[in-house]
């Protein structure tokens, strides 16, 4: 893997990271949220994996993979505290979701 | 001069004692006129005055001397003195003040004023006898503005009357325009030392000395200041004759009396030249008068100059003993035209004071005629009655100055001469158009009963005029009094004194005579006389227009004035509205240059700040994405800091 095919992977996580910021900052539904999150995440796997091209015992794409098992966990959580306030209080913008416990 | 009764008065050395009896003297005629006024009883004014006669009887007799001070401002002790001069003419103020009072009982009967009238009488009189208290010079002044005061009270006190308050008020303004002359003279004398006047000492300057006697001739009726005493003969004619002939007009010789020794040379020329014309323009204009009080008052104008030009030659001696007689016969010749107005007021609805409506009185009025021939022969200067002897004393005076000064000098006893001839004219002419012939008036003469007070002051008044009240000798032109304002006993020459006494008698009686031939009953002045108009001599009888003068110089005044208001409006009123205006305008270009140059710089700072604020408070947005921009961008902005600086 030569250096050159390094800086597309990095352009790719940097359109990555970007485009989940993007959508972080301007979508107002919070699983727009969620999902621009989980973009910025694979952005900096992507730089983790690529980089440890270089590193002969490979840490950083083991730090990857940890890193998707705990995304999925983080997602499975998070999806389900959304799905619980949504139901209670019919809601999923996040601009109004300014209180916590009951309404 | 130790008097006789030293024996009976024990304190003439006790000052307290005298203190009180000064005290009295000065304020019981004052008490006695307020008393008066607020009791409505006239008898406490009288009471009061009679009083006060009798205590300056007691300073004469004892021959009390008293001295003392008032402190006043800081190194102004005030000054009061009582020595023989002064004490000789307090006796003579009250004792007239005290014939005018009882005078004015008959003569003020009908009256509603009268009580307000003796209470200004009182005052008066208390004004009088402060002013010869007074030796501090601005005390002096105090008391002389009083009795300008009271006389313009008394001048004006008909007031409802058609034109009397214009002559009150003419006579109060002529008299203040010379008082400030005097009051100047003061303050510039006040500059060289003390102002008591047993204090002065050495020669004041011409200009001081001029002031003053300025000022004295403004009360003495002094030409150019002659015209106020004739417009105060509207006054009641006993004031007439206790004001503006016998006491207050002397004020000014009494005044120049006193401080004649400091005055300058030059200035003692000018008041010996002053009286003299004033003898002669007074002795002129009595010529052609027909009010009998204007007739006096020109007199008394002319008698003054007498006093006045003594002073000039040095004879001060001589003017007060004229001063003295003068306010006998004077006062005698006033009280007695007062008797012919107050009979005539009954009788007749015609002007009481024009001798065209007169004309043989000497039955209707007896005493009143003996007594006024009494005193018009005194006036006259005929020997055998006082005011021969006085007036020989100032002429003979005047002769021996004239003989000393030059040639030219010898108009001032000359012009004296030629004024005596003129006085026994007309005094003649005045005798024999009111007391001889037939009456000019329509109705018919009334027996007319004299009453006690009208008779009384008339009598002493009278006597008063004959020689021997003031020396046995009749041809002395020295009295026995003399010694009371004078130390040294003046030495003149016989020859001369013969030459003046005989030239005029002689004058005297030849003025009689012609006054005769010309007005005897039956002549033809006599015949015409109640038709007789002004014609040829408007000159003399308007007295030369010196009112006149004085409206039209008031006019020039007033005209000045306007003249100085119009320069105000225009050009004073012009440059200040330019100023103001001008000043609107700058102020208005600084307003712009403010708003645009100085608020500009502090405006766009303030819209920076502003703007930068209202982009600023966006990072406390509550929206949390905007929030998370925000963080977003610092980051970004430290990661930059840190990578590329």
């Amino acid at each position: 893997m030569s250096e050159q095919m390094l800086t597309y992977y990095l352009y790719l996580a940097a359109f990555l990271f970007a485009s989940g910021t993007y959508i972080v900052l301007t979508r107002r539904s919070a699983i727009f949220v969620l999902i621009g999150v989980e973009l910025m995440l694979n952005g900096a796997n992507v730089v983790l994996a690529s980089f440890s091209q270089f590193d002969p015992a490979m840490n950083g794409q083991i730090f990857a993979i940890f890193a998707v098992v705990l995304t999925v966990c983080e997602v499975s959580i998070a999806l389900a505290i959304l799905l619980n306030i949504y139901r209670k209080s019919r809601v999923s913008n996040l601009d109004e979701l300014n209180q916590i416990g009951n309404t | 001069m130790d008097g006789v009764g030293t024996k009976w008065w024990p304190y003439k050395h006790k000052g307290s004692v005298n203190e009180v009896l000064i005290i009295s003297l000065l304020f019981l005629p004052l008490a006695g006129g307020v008393f008066g006024m607020l009791f409505k009883n006239t008898s406490y004014s009288i009471g009061g005055i009679g009083l006060s006669f009798a205590a300056s009887l007691l300073v004469i007799i004892n021959s009390i001397e008293f001295n003392t001070a008032i402190q006043w401002l800081p190194d102004y002790s005030l000054g009061i003195k009582l020595d023989s001069t002064a004490a000789i003419l307090i006796c003579l103020v009250t004792l007239i003040s005290l014939l005018v009072h009882t005078f004015s009982l008959e003569y003020m009967r009908e009256d509603d004023g009268k009580h307000r009238y003796f209470a200004k009488l009182g005052l008066f009189t208390f004004s009088m006898i402060g002013l010869l208290l007074a030796d501090h010079l601005i005390l002096l002044f105090v008391f002389w503005e009083l009795v300008g005061l009271t006389s313009y009270l008394l001048i004006g006190f008909w007031y409802k009357k058609d034109g009397i308050p214009a002559s009150a008020r003419l006579s109060f303004m002529v008299n203040r325009i010379a008082d400030v002359a005097l009051l100047a003279g003061i303050l510039m004398i006040n500059n060289s030392g003390s102002l008591n006047i047993s204090e002065l000492s050495g020669t004041w300057l011409f200009l001081p000395s001029i002031l003053v006697a300025i000022g004295a001739f403004g009360k003495s009726a002094q030409l150019p200041f002659s015209g106020w005493l004739t417009k105060a003969m509207v006054g009641p004619t006993p004031v007439s004759a206790l004001i503006h002939a016998a006491t207050m007009v002397a004020a000014g010789v009494y005044l120049l009396f006193r401080v004649a020794p400091f005055m300058h040379e030059s200035t003692l020329i000018i008041v010996a030249l002053t009286g003299t014309f004033t003898a002669l323009y007074g002795g002129l204009c009595a010529l052609f008068q027909h009010d009998i009080k204007k007739v006096l008052a020109y007199s008394t104008i002319s008698q003054l100059g007498y006093m006045v030009m003594g002073i000039g030659v040095g004879a001060g001696s001589a003017s007060i003993f004229h001063l003295f007689t003068h306010a006998f016969f004077k006062a005698g010749l006033f009280l007695g035209a007062g008797a012919i107005i107050h009979y005539l007021h009954q009788v007749t609805k015609a002007d009481a004071q024009d001798m065209r409506n007169m004309g043989g009185l000497k039955k209707a009025l007896p005493w009143t005629y003996s007594t006024f021939l009494v005193c018009a022969l005194a006036l006259t200067g005929i020997p055998f009655f006082s005011g021969f002897m006085s007036k020989e004393g100032i002429i003979i005076a005047g002769w021996e100055w004239a003989e000393q000064i030059g040639a030219w000098a010898y108009i001032v006893p000359d012009v004296g001469l030629i004024t005596a001839f003129l006085t026994a004219l007309y005094v003649g002419r005045m005798v024999l158009l009111v007391f001889y012939s037939e009456n000019r008036l329509e109705e018919k003469i009334v027996a007319f009963s004299e009453n006690l007070s009208l008779k009384v002051p008339l009598i002493v008044l009278a006597l008063g005029s004959f020689w021997f009240v003031f020396d046995w000798n009749p041809f002395a032109h020295e009295s026995r009094l003399s010694g009371y304002w004078s130390s040294t006993p003046s030495h003149s020459s016989d020859s001369i004194s013969l030459i003046v006494m005989i030239l005029s008698t002689l004058l005297a009686i030849s003025g009689l005579v012609l006054a005769y031939s010309f007005f005897k009953p039956g002549s033809n002045y006599e015949q015409s006389f109640s038709k007789l108009e002004v014609g040829k001599f408007k000159l003399a009888f308007n007295g030369f227009y010196l009112v006149a003068l004085y409206q039209s110089i008031g006019r020039g005044f007033s005209r000045f004035s306007q003249f100085t208001f119009a320069v105000d409006q225009m050009v004073v009123d012009g440059f200040i509205h330019f100023v103001g205006v001008g000043s609107v305008v700058i102020s208005k270009v600084i307003a712009l240059i403010d708003r645009f140059m100085v608020d500009g710089p502090v405006n766009l700072c303030g819209h920076i700040s502003a703007f930068v604020g209202k982009r600023v408070a966006g990072l406390s947005s509550r929206d949390i994405q905007t929030q998370l921009a925000w963080l977003l961008a610092g980051v970004i902005l430290i990661l930059s800091w840190i990578l590329f600086f």
